[in-house]
């Protein structure tokens, strides 16, 4: 097991690393470099070369990426120009927000999705099992940003219920929940669908597997075979496919975040993109690339412990 | 021809096999219509989608304008509908390509040596460990904002998945008699992968292809929406919720239409890929 662990998280580390280096190669292949890109076109040759040679860009390639690679490893994300403040401090300032953001929207979807799920198995073709069906199909079908307008347009401007603007900073933690629900509820909605339909497709595999029959045989009752000897297994892809969760809702995130007008990393890189500040683009891909690599590995090592047929396959 | 299926048996057989599903069918119907509005849009849209007219600006639904009219007084309907092109263009191309270089890499590192394989899991792996948003925006800011970005990050993004399914099935196939013999014979690796895997693989391609638009689709929308994506004064249905959003205590209207076709077009394909997936390869029902 601790083999496996090792070996995983390796490989996570090599993505992480490779996919900087994919990202930093791309920034030097495209036309125009970033320090041109940032000035504008009126600015002088001497103005690019001071911004090259502060961004490290006057150096050959393979050098930049080590000292790039060199300096996240201690924590410097390069200095944001145009704030004239590290990256880092900038990106810690807000990264609370997204994470609160991404646990919230991921904790409803499981309290309701799993249930959901469990539900339907054990009561297959009802018409509760139907509707679940159903609606599950048309929750993975909107995207978050459109669920995000939609929840804006009916509990924000229309009923007035929830709050539009801002993460509620100065409203102490009551504030701040309000603040939070519309776009928790934007970003998990997809999820209660995807996670209803995982546990309900591979609780129904494991219920007619030999050992529930033989747990039957043996006058266990219903409930102890459920949820010790059914939902244990059943719910392994759901616990998986949360790593692969995380990863989507950082997109999800950007949307919420603007849509909501929230603080956080979707907030900074749009208003990033929008100044060309590459420091902080590739500061907030980094971080965001890192957690959701982070996820994957985690859910896979948790899988792993959870069942030990998946150690032998790395 | 005994045991052998003609082509018209087998899209017969088919039809038969997809009526029994209702969500399959609405789902083709729901496709058809948008493919449909996406060719002929230009017949369809009762008014030009960017002519103004700030004199009608924040119209409620009407007979003249089903869908009202936005901040600039254009008719919502007919920008909605011609939307729709720019949303199948993008998911047509985008689809294909990641499809095509997702099935020939898939096919390498199955049948390739094992460095091959290896080097092109890990590839995949980190094509998808970016989050697609962020992705997509640092690109956007080094080549600019324009539909083709949209459709090479979808492209980049979505080849992992492709090349994935692909491989897993090459694999399967790998070790199966008939191959075998064709190797016996002196079949090269060319014709190995387009004579008798390709069509083996197919199947699997279709079903993800059409899982695929709504991804394709969210994609263009979502950063069209953001402002990064197709450039306004084009009607991307992103671009329609953007000025929906922006002006949504004047009107809301534009952003509740807006975002109806994205929800509409996400549902018909995810609703025939499923059933697609259950015609073609039942098997893959218990991989979800």
């Amino acid at each position: 097991m601790i083999l496996y662990m090792v070996k995983r998280t390796a490989l996570g580390i090599v993505i992480i690393m490779l996919a900087v280096t994919l990202l930093y190669l791309m920034i030097h292949a495209v036309p125009g470099d970033p320090a041109t890109v940032m000035l504008g076109p009126r600015a002088t040759p001497e103005l690019i070369a001071a911004m090259e040679q502060r961004m490290g860009l006057d150096k050959p390639l393979p050098m930049q990426i080590v000292s790039f690679f060199g300096r996240v490893l201690s924590g410097d994300l390069g200095v944001d120009v145009f704030a004239e403040r590290p990256v880092a401090e900038t990106i810690v300032g807000v990264l609370p927000y997204t994470l609160v953001l991404v646990a919230a929207g991921m904790s409803w979807a499981l309290l309701l999705g799993v249930p959901l799920g469990v539900y339907s198995a054990t009561h297959p073709d009802s018409w509760m099992d139907k509707a679940a069906g159903v609606s599950s199909v048309a929750f993975i079908a909107m995207p978050p940003f459109v669920v995000g307008l939609y929840a804006l347009l009916l509990f924000a401007v229309t009923l007035g219920w929830f709050p539009v603007i801002g993460g509620g900073q100065e409203k102490g933690w009551i504030g701040q929940l309000h603040h939070l629900v519309l776009p928790a509820f934007a970003v998990g909605l997809g999820w209660v669908g995807y996670l209803a339909r995982l546990v309900r497709a591979s609780m129904l595999e494991v219920l007619a597997e030999n050992h529930v029959r033989h747990a039957r045989a043996h006058g266990l009752p219903h409930n102890v075979i459920l949820y010790r000897y059914v939902l244990r297994i059943a719910i392994l892809p759901a616990v998986t496919i949360i790593g692969i969760g995380i990863g989507a809702m950082l997109s999800g995130v950007v949307f919420a975040e603007i849509i909501f007008a929230r603080p956080g990393l979707g907030k900074l890189i749009f208003v990033a993109v929008q100044q060309r500040n590459f420091p902080l683009i590739m500061g907030t891909v980094l971080v965001t690339t890192t957690l959701f690599v982070i996820a994957t590995t985690l859910s896979d090592i948790l899988n792993a412990l959870l069942d030990p047929r998946i150690r032998s396959r790395l | 021809m005994n045991g052998t299926v003609t082509w018209w048996q087998g899209v017969g057989g088919g039809l038969q096999l997809l009526s029994r599903q209702v969500l399959g069918i609405s789902g083709l119907i729901i496709v058809v219509t948008i493919l449909l509005t996406a060719l002929f849009g230009d017949f369809l849209a009762p008014a030009d989608p960017l002519a103004l007219s700030i004199r009608d600006k924040f119209l409620p639904p009407s007979f003249a304008h089903p869908f009202g009219t936005d901040f600039l007084g254009r008719d919502v309907f007919s920008r909605v509908v011609s939307g729709s092109r720019i949303a199948m263009t993008a998911a047509v191309v985008a689809v294909s390509l990641s499809a095509g270089i997702g099935l020939v890499l898939g096919m390498l590192a199955g049948m390739g040596p094992r460095w091959l394989d290896y080097s092109l899991l890990l590839l995949f792996d980190t094509l998808r460990s970016f989050p697609v948003v962020m992705f997509a925006l640092a690109v956007v800011t080094l080549v600019g904002p324009s539909l083709e970005t949209i459709i090479f990050v979808v492209v980049v993004i979505s080849i992992p998945l492709f090349g994935r399914a692909v491989r897993t099935q090459t694999l399967a196939l790998k070790s199966s008699e008939f191959i075998h013999a064709e190797i016996a014979m002196g079949a090269s690796l060319g014709r190995l992968m387009a004579v008798h895997l390709l069509p083996n693989v197919l199947g699997p391609i279709m079903i993800l292809a059409a899982m695929e638009v709504p991804v394709v689709i969210t994609t263009e929308a979502g950063l069209s929406f953001l402002g990064f994506g197709v450039r306004p004064p084009a009607p991307s249905w992103g671009n329609i919720l953007n000025d929906g959003f922006i002006y949504v205590r004047n009107s809301p209207w534009p952003l509740l239409f807006g975002g109806l076709p994205i929800i509409l077009t996400t549902l018909g394909f995810t609703f025939l890929g499923e059933a697609l997936r259950d015609i073609l390869d039942p098997r893959l029902r218990k991989e979800e």
